[in-house]
């Protein structure tokens, strides 16, 4: 079969051959060429956009803090951020009890624990949320003193929550003027401090 | 364009093969015209391609053995009664030797053949020309100064050929019809006697001529009942076919014209060796032209990538300048404030649940208390005493609807929970009294747009089926002012503040 190929068919498989080669060859390179072009050019492309987004981000948190700057500042200044301040609550509880002229009012307080709530992390990030609870066991001559000593409360350094609140009547047909009723209440003090992944980062 | 012609002698052999030599190597054609050529038409029963081809294959082994290489068959109809069986055409050159010696010289001189043709049937290409591809026709045609071809086509298929040598004068050709006329009667009663052209069949007869022949073939060929003569000069049929700058003298050129001009027809005579370096030369023509394509596809490939490369260069340098400039704006403009940066989103944190917590504590005993003692307040009878309150805050449960203590922090609203205990004046055992009083201050509750539910724990006096019950009545009975009577507690879920 072979005898029968004349030499300019041979020549022509050369050719072919040759042709083949060398355009798979040239072919291949620009492509190696082209990848390694397009490579660098997404790679430029993301560090492009790492400072797009750090700028972004910088815009972003800048008006966050002018959003936010003056209310977190009064948070810290009300003792919500940062180390709580027991010795104000005392104060304002002795305090109301003595211009009230309240009968008996006796307070206690835990020890300070984190919140697990599972939403705070995934809603409120950066910070760890801690509660005291406070115990307050009051005889009062009226369910008056019980809120005029809440409502004052409010106004110490710190943000609570009523948890919840027993207001018992003393007597039912004795009218005392003075232990004439008691309450048993229990608040949640709120405080708030960055979370330890956030200080790290900080350092 | 043009002719040459070569004796079959030593000297026009070596002249070919000088011609061959001297002219482009380009693939050739062979057209052949020789007397030693043979053709029949032979019946064969209607079957498929592979036994049609084995019937012919041994037709043609019975009457061509020796020049099996040179034989032509085609089914050129079917017979009109009995089974109708096909008509074979069978032909072939019936001493191949004469052909060889010009054969061996254009493999010689390498010279790509790509087939060999012979001319009878080559000539059927010319009935259109001359307006004869219908009926029976006799085409009278001279090639050469001493033959004189005969071809019998009926409605343009070809019947049957005959070439009859003549005794004509090479330097006078304008006596033609003379010696041409008593052939073509012998080839008419030939075919008459054949069968090929009934006994009253006219026979259409078309003469190719140079202007010479002219004059002796009108004389010597006339119409009558039998046949119908038309004389065709070859210079007109030369411009019919658009040939122009070739002799005239013989039909020669018009025949090769037709052979030369036919598209990818297969050779009628030969083996496939005998044109294998025509093969190998489309092979090698298709190769230089698929490696053209490849080149070509490669370069436009590589342009592609390389404007792809250059494009994305383009970008790198655009995508540099940008990164640098915000780098600089960056540390123009927030650099010094990273360290504060880092603060905003617990800012943002703190703000935000300090807020919810806020909302939330707003749920509160003053709140559950003020809201109570204006639905109370609507009891216009003063005998109902409330002695205790047991309040919490609390979250319902989206799913099981269930109590939970309740989540300061959370989107959820914190709702208040009591239960409230108290008494009603109990009137001299008044049970209808007591009932319908209670159940008055119950309905206050439900009806008030803050109170989500209100159950019933204990009734002054229960008469419900699901409790006890027991009392006592009589005139013995003291009705003293000290029993603690008409007890009753409820337990209230009622909804945030501010969601009325």
């Amino acid at each position: 079969m072979f005898n029968s190929i004349t030499p300019e068919l041979r020549r022509a498989l050369g050719i072919f051959v040759a042709s083949i080669f060398l355009s798979v060859i040239v072919t291949l390179l620009s492509f190696v060429y082209m990848d390694g072009v397009y490579s660098d050019q997404q790679s430029a492309k993301r560090d492009m956009r790492v400072w797009q987004t750090k700028i972004n981000s910088s815009v972003e948190n800048n008006q966050i803090i002018d959003e936010f700057e003056s209310n977190f500042l009064k948070l810290v200044n009300q003792g919500v951020v940062g180390a709580e301040d027991r010795l104000s609550w005392f104060e304002t509880i002795q305090n109301t009890a003595q211009k009230r002229g309240m009968p008996s009012v006796r307070y206690g307080i835990s020890t300070q624990e984190e919140v697990k709530e599972k939403n705070i992390k995934s809603e409120y990030k950066g910070i760890d949320v801690f509660k005291s609870v406070m115990t307050l066991d009051i005889k009062m001559a009226h369910e008056g003193d019980l809120f005029a000593l809440l409502n004052d409360l409010r106004k110490a350094s710190g943000l609570y929550a009523v948890d919840k609140c027993n207001i018992e009547k003393l007597g039912k047909q004795v009218v005392d003027i003075e232990n004439n009723m008691k309450a048993y209440c229990e608040l949640g003090w709120y405080t708030f401090r960055g979370s330890n992944a956030n200080k790290a980062r900080g350092s | 364009m043009g002719t040459s012609s070569f004796e079959p002698t030593a000297y026009g052999l070596d002249k070919f093969r000088s011609y061959l030599l001297e002219t482009e190597n380009i693939p050739g054609k062979f057209l052949v015209d020789v007397i030693e050529e043979d053709f029949r038409n032979e019946k064969i029963p209607h079957v498929g391609s592979k036994d049609r081809k084995a019937v012919i294959s041994r037709l043609v082994d019975r009457f061509y053995r020796s020049s099996q290489e040179y034989c032509y068959s085609e089914v050129i109809g079917r017979g009109k009664g009995g089974r109708k069986d096909d008509v074979v055409l069978l032909g072939a050159m019936t001493n191949p030797q004469l052909i060889q010696p010009w054969l061996s010289i254009i493999d010689e001189c390498e010279t790509p053949l790509s087939g060999i043709w012979t001319l009878p049937i080559i000539s059927k290409k010319l009935l259109k020309t001359i307006k004869a591809n219908s009926g029976v026709v006799l085409l009278v045609s001279q090639q050469v100064n001493s033959n004189v071809r005969q071809t019998l086509f009926r409605d343009g298929k070809l019947m049957s050929s005959r070439q009859s040598i003549i005794n004509q004068d090479i330097s006078d050709i304008s006596s033609i019809g003379d010696l041409a006329a008593p052939e073509v009667g012998r080839t008419i009663d030939f075919l008459r006697a054949q069968n090929l052209v009934a006994a009253n069949e006219v026979i259409n007869i078309h003469i190719l001529g140079s202007e010479e022949q002219l004059p002796s073939l009108h004389n010597s060929f006339k119409t009558n009942e039998q046949q119908t003569v038309v004389i065709h000069p070859i210079s007109e049929v030369q411009n019919k076919l658009g040939l122009s700058g070739v002799a005239n003298k013989f039909s020669d050129a018009i025949f090769s014209w037709l052979c030369v001009s036919q598209d990818i027809s297969m050779s009628h005579y030969g083996s496939r060796q005998l044109f294998s370096r025509y093969h190998n030369k489309l092979a090698a023509t298709a190769l230089y032209i698929t490696s053209l394509f490849v080149v070509i596809t490669a370069v436009l490939l590589t342009e592609a990538n390389i404007s792809d490369a250059i494009e994305y260069e383009k970008s790198i340098t655009i995508l540099k300048m940008e990164e640098k400039n915000y780098k600089e704006l960056y540390s123009k403009k927030f650099k010094d404030f990273e360290q504060v940066f880092e603060n905003a989103g617990v800012m943002n944190s703190a703000v935000e649940l300090a807020e919810r917590i806020k909302i939330n504590s707003e749920t509160s005993p003053l709140d559950f208390l003020i809201s109570l003692s204006e639905v109370i307040s609507k009891d216009t009878d003063q005998s109902l005493h409330i002695d205790k309150i047991e309040w919490q805050a609390v979250n319902i449960n989206e799913k099981n609807s269930e109590l939970e203590t309740a989540n300061f922090t959370g989107k959820l609203s914190v709702k208040h929970s009591a239960v409230i205990t108290g008494r009603i004046d109990d009137p001299d055992n008044n049970y209808r009294a007591s009932v319908n009083h209670i159940q008055k201050i119950i309905n206050y509750l439900k009806t008030d747009p803050k109170i989500e539910e209100v159950t019933t724990l204990t009734l002054p006096v229960d008469l419900r089926s699901e409790s006890q019950f027991s009392s006592e009545s009589g005139i013995n009975v003291k009705k003293g002012k000290d029993a603690v009577s008409g007890l009753f507690s409820l337990k209230v879920i009622m909804k945030e503040p501010g969601n009325v």
